[in-house]
């Protein structure tokens, strides 16, 4: 009867050292997943993909994608050397080598260049074409895409980029280690007691989400 | 009757009246979060990236119209044109496709791509490492030692490419956003349909790597829209996307315009894909 009680122990610490190990090793790996940068974004369900075109046999090939004139500067071992051991400036030109344009055609002369679009167009013969123009110009109708010709590229006039968000004036903030929304203000010339004395909800973050 | 003088002066007046009501217009819609700053580390630490995707973006016949998303850093913090050194790289969508972009106003050299902006930036061909459908690192970096910055852009497979320099040796930063952005320069804001997710801000920490963004606590994370009247009409925000706090959407139809984002309180168990 004490063999068999004595077994019975045994096998009870076993299998509480067992239980106890699993739950710490859970919770650390639980903390670890918590704790460490993600690095595996996950998929975005669309199915809208950029075109790409179909050209006549005939056609030039479309030039290849350019490859950086570097090779790519992968971010340092965060346990090795802080200091990065090249430079890409050393040993590169310097810039892209720019497109030869067979014919650039700017049809707003009169505005300045940084307030203008810029078309890129690939002929089918293989050469490349530039068109310039200002907002008010519809600049597709000057195209004249023809089989097997590809617009290449779109870039917006540079007064339309860099154009900063204004930073949001600094509000009463809630409390430290809360983000719990709080209701807006109401009116005191109105009455609505019942809003009041409605708990905020506590499920979400957002300071205030309007309707 | 009127002599020729009145008349001529009449024509002037309807014209002088009529064309700026017809002129374009430009102007920019933005879903702004704006990361926090306050901690050391973060300024001090020099390289930051986001994952960024877009669903898809203009689909009017207008080619004068984009929407992007994209992450940014202020260089500087002096008033007047470029006083700020603002400078960003992100992934730009018009009506031809998506493509990838950097613009800086230090100035750049384009190590792929096309020199744009007026030589201030840099942008990918339609296509070129970035398309819809799938998120891809972004980067802005700087080494010790070096005097100038670096745009990096991920593809699909995950191989990175530095695409431009930026020519700022600057060590301090004085504004980090993740934002999505309409621009347009038509009779009226289009709204254009633009739809971007952005995935978990980092910088490095360069001894244990890349650390997720410390969370909000008296200091925020905080998103808004800019012009606020263009949310929930038109733009707003997605967050909490499959339970994570660092998971979000801007575009259109969003209904969030206003949030406290990476909240200390929140619990995050991630899908573990591994």
């Amino acid at each position: 009867m004490r063999r068999y009680s004595g077994i019975f122990r045994l096998i009870t610490i076993v299998f509480g050292v067992l239980l106890f190990t699993g739950t710490v090793l859970a919770a650390a790996q639980k903390q670890y997943y918590s704790d460490r940068a993600q690095s595996t974004p996950p998929n975005i369900p669309t199915i809208i993909r950029s075109p790409s075109p179909t050209r006549p046999a005939y056609c030039v090939p479309l030039p290849g994608v350019p490859q950086p004139l570097g090779s790519p500067s992968a971010t340092p071992d965060p346990f090795g050397a802080v200091i990065s051991t090249t430079s890409p400036r050393l040993g590169l030109g310097p810039s892209v080598t720019p497109r030869v344009y067979a014919h650039t055609i700017d049809l707003s002369p009169g505005i300045p260049l940084r307030d203008k679009w810029e078309i890129i167009v690939f002929r089918c013969d293989g050469t490349f074409e530039q068109f310039l123009g200002g907002p008010e110009v519809n600049i597709f109708q000057f195209l004249d895409l023809q089989a097997g010709d590809v617009i290449l590229n779109t870039i917006p006039p540079a007064s339309l980029m860099g154009n900063e968000p204004p930073e949001q004036p600094d509000e009463t903030t809630t409390p430290s280690g809360t983000s719990i929304p709080y209701p807006p203000p109401i009116p005191t010339s109105v009455k609505t007691p019942t809003m009041l004395v409605y708990p905020a909800p506590v499920t979400l973050t957002p300071e205030s989400v309007e309707p | 009757m009127v002599n020729k003088r009145t008349f001529i002066s009449i024509i002037v007046l309807i014209v002088i009246t009529i064309l700026p009501s017809t002129s374009a217009k430009a102007g920019n819609d933005f879903i702004v979060v704006e990361l926090r700053t306050d901690i050391p580390v973060i300024p001090g630490n020099h390289d930051y990236q986001v994952w960024l995707g877009s669903e898809g973006g203009p689909i009017g016949n207008n080619s004068q119209i984009f929407t992007n998303a994209w992450l940014s850093v202020d260089l500087d913090n002096q008033p007047g044109l470029f006083g700020h050194k603002f400078s960003q790289v992100g992934i730009v969508a018009y009506n031809d496709g998506l493509h990838w972009f950097v613009y800086a106003e230090p100035g750049v050299i384009c190590l792929s791509g096309e020199q744009t902006y007026g030589n201030l930036g840099c942008q990918g061909e339609v296509g070129e490492f970035v398309d819809f459908g799938y998120l891809y690192k972004v980067e802005l970096v700087t080494y010790f030692g070096e005097d100038y910055w670096i745009a990096r852009v991920e593809d699909s497979q995950r191989n990175s490419h530095d695409v431009a320099i930026i020519l700022s040796d600057s060590k301090n930063v004085y504004r980090i956003n993740v934002n999505m952005e309409e621009g347009w320069n038509t009779q009226a804001d289009p709204y254009e349909f633009g739809v971007f997710r952005m995935w978990h801000p980092q910088y490095n920490s360069w001894i244990d790597g890349f650390q997720e963004w410390p969370a909000s606590d008296s200091t925020k994370n905080k998103l808004y829209s800019a012009p606020i009247d263009i949310c929930p009409q038109h733009y707003g925000a997605w967050i909490f996307l499959e339970n994570d706090p660092r998971y979000w959407r801007a575009g259109t139809s969003g209904s969030i315009c206003k949030a406290v984002m990476f909240p200390a309180h929140q619990l995050f168990i991630p899908f573990v894909t591994e």
